[in-house]
């Protein structure tokens, strides 16, 4: 039979494993910049974290206001390790929606999103 | 994971620089012990980091990647593989070397592996992925983290030691050379440790004859708590040397200290660590004066320095997946902001309606990008009415401390207060919203909620089964007061999903003082448990922290 002290001891490290972790990558610029109103359209996207990044398990996608996805190259090697950039094809105006996730160096998966508008 | 590092490394340093186990020599019982639950912390480890592994390929599979193989490229994968092999490694020897002797070469390497283990971590921190001044970040994250592990992991090692000695049956000051000097000795030992299994599986594991024992415990444990003491102040010391200059360069000012969620939890474990610098500070003063008479109240004491100790390991676990305060410029909270949501407003006592909030909220499955005044106010009456509980809970245990005896069975109102957050801690899903109750688990919100509610009816149960006479106190007891301090160090690792990392921050302001009396009210119930002659004193600190909680939560506000 199993003492309570074990049982005890058991619970103590269900516990202890359990504790669930958040993320913590801040976004702290874009290009263009959330929420702007542009007058024409943007050539390049650019996202600049708080710490280094993996690029090449980052993805940034660019959907217009019916949620279809524009086509970006994003360079996986040089530039900046706190940068995300992409070259922008020509754009129809409209409302449109970045999409991130990245992975940081130290491990955690943050995702997140924003808007810009291109006026006609 | 840093709460097993403090067992790998604590281990191999008590075992090392207190027990002073020597190459070359058959571990004694303590030591074989220690090296036991530090192989013990080194798998759960390896367990741990696996884990990580697989959660980090879970959150990258999309439809448009494949991770799996190029996970392995970053320093992150590369860095926990290393620790799976370290912990591998460390386990293995750990346990190698805790039943047979063996040269000088493998306990270097016990404690090179060991080292290293703790000290990969600093990789797996904020302190890699910065954009500059890595190295000195990483060497400063390395020193705070080892010291960290030597101490609280020392503690954890001198209560598993002093558990040892007293399965034993010897008195606190004993042994001089040697707790079994005769094979008879070592006989009555055997029967009085097997209680627990832990030392006739150490002595059967260690396959050596039982005349190998005579003198087998070979130390004082006046010495060893005098080694300990002042390997607890070296550690101490590195550990606020190497944090205040992390604090520095990852909060930088007083704004950065009061104004976000990462300087918030700084000042926690700021706080804790005092408490448990308070503790220490009586305990190093008792070991100085040497007193044998005093030594189970030492005892008991560092058991509460350990609590709090693993506490603070909590708090440390939550700062690595929050953004350091230093970057969060723009959505810093003031003083002002932050003091105004403790102000007290009357309580709301009227619920909004379920249906209007899961038609103005985004739906629960969505990302949160908005925080409607429906929800707010949803949050405050629940909060509101869960500090009612804890305020009647708290008053009612007062009552019985003024011997009132009919106020015994205030445990029962916590049933109460769980059924109320099950009910109400997520609107939208399962028992009154329309998302089930299997499909919301696969949120960490609502899963932290079903956490909470589960440890609540626990230690409700528990707690009025002791004090109605239906469990023995020991050990039974015991379980409110682990509860209510893992509830508080779960409550300082409990985050919303970051929309806005102010308005986030500002909700969420109120939980680290819960949290840390929460862990108060834990240790101050188990130090009254443990040590009956210390008087009222530890009995009423926890009653009012208790009290203070139901007030807290009572002013708590969202906007």
């Amino acid at each position: 039979m199993i003492s309570p002290r074990r049982w005890l001891l058991a619970a103590g490290l269900v516990l202890a494993v359990a504790t669930p972790s958040a993320a913590h990558s801040l976004l702290l610029e874009s290009v263009p910049p959330a929420g702007a109103t542009l007058t024409g359209p943007p050539r390049e996207l650019m996202l600049r974290f708080n710490n280094r990044i993996e690029k090449s398990l980052s993805r940034v996608r660019l959907l217009d206001e019916r949620g279809t996805a524009q086509p970006l190259a994003v360079p996986v090697t040089g530039g900046t390790a706190d940068r995300l950039t992409a070259v922008v094809p020509p754009l129809a105006p409209g409302r449109w929606r970045v999409e991130w996730q990245v992975l940081s160096m130290d491990g955690h998966v943050v995702a997140g999103r924003f808007e810009f508008l291109l006026a006609p | 994971m840093l709460v097993f590092a403090s067992l790998v490394l604590g281990g191999v340093a008590w075992t090392r620089l207190v027990l002073r186990a020597r190459p070359g020599t058959v571990p004694t019982l303590p030591a074989t012990l220690a090296l036991r639950v530090a192989a013990t912390g080194a798998g759960l480890i390896t367990l741990a980091q696996v884990g990580t592994l697989l959660v980090a390929l879970t959150a990258l599979q999309s439809a448009d990647a494949r991770p799996l193989g190029d996970l392995f490229t970053t320093t992150f994968a590369r860095t926990a593989l290393v620790r799976i092999a370290l912990g591998l490694a460390v386990g293995c020897l750990a346990l190698r070397l805790s039943r047979r002797e063996a040269g000088p070469l493998a306990w270097h390497a016990l404690s090179a592996g060991a080292l290293a283990l703790v000290a990969t971590s600093a990789v797996l921190s904020h302190a890699v992925a910065r954009v500059d001044g890595r190295l000195m970040l990483l060497l400063l994250d390395a020193a705070h983290q080892v010291a960290a592990a030597v101490w609280v992991g020392g503690l954890a090692h001198l209560t598993v030691y002093a558990g040892f000695r007293a399965r034993e049956g010897h008195r606190p000051r004993s042994v001089g050379a040697g707790a079994a000097r005769t094979a008879g000795d070592v006989d009555g030992l055997l029967e009085k440790g097997a209680g627990s299994g832990t030392l006739r599986h150490a002595v059967r594991a260690r396959n050596v004859p039982r005349d190998s024992f005579r003198d087998d415990v070979g130390v004082d444990d006046a010495v060893v708590v005098h080694r300990f003491s002042s390997l607890a102040f070296a550690s101490v010391a590195t550990l606020i040397v190497a944090g205040l200059l992390l604090t520095w360069l990852y909060v930088r000012d007083w704004a950065g200290l009061v104004g976000t969620a990462y300087g918030v939890t700084v000042l926690s474990k700021a706080i804790l660590l005092a408490a448990i610098l308070g503790l220490a500070g009586l305990n190093f003063r008792a070991v100085r004066r040497a007193g044998a008479a005093g030594r189970p109240r030492l005892l008991r004491r560092v058991e509460v320095e350990l609590g709090l100790g693993i506490t603070v390991l909590f708090a440390a676990a939550s700062l690595t997946s929050l953004p350091p305060a230093v970057d969060v410029t723009t959505d810093r909270a003031t003083a002002a902001e932050v003091i105004e949501r403790f102000r007290p407003t009357p309580p709301r006592l009227t619920s909004p309606r379920v249906a209007d909030l899961v038609a103005e909220a985004e739906p629960l499955l969505a990302p949160v990008t908005r925080r409607e005044a429906v929800e707010r106010a949803w949050s405050e009456y629940n909060h509101h009415w869960a500090g009612f509980f804890v305020l009647a809970i708290g008053l009612l245990a007062a009552l019985e401390r003024l011997g009132v005896r009919a106020a015994r069975h205030w445990p029962l109102v916590f049933l109460g207060l769980a059924g109320f957050l099950l009910l109400r801690s997520d609107p939208r899903t399962w028992p009154l919203g329309p998302t089930g109750f299997w499909e919301s688990l696969a949120l960490p919100d609502v899963l932290q909620h079903r956490a909470f509610v589960m440890l609540i009816v626990a230690f409700a149960v528990f707690e009025w089964m002791v004090r109605s006479g239906r469990l023995p106190v020991r050990p039974w007891g015991y379980v409110f007061p682990l509860l209510c301090a893992f509830g508080g160090g779960l409550l300082l690792t409990h985050a919303h999903a970051m929309f806005d990392i102010k308005k986030e921050f500002l909700t969420e302001v109120t939980h680290a003082p819960i949290g840390l009396l929460g862990a108060f009210v834990g240790w101050g119930r188990w130090l009254e448990l443990r040590l009956p002659d210390a008087g009222h004193a530890p009995g009423w600190f926890w009653t009012v922290c208790l009290i203070a909680v139901g007030l807290i939560l009572i002013v708590y506000r969202e906007a």
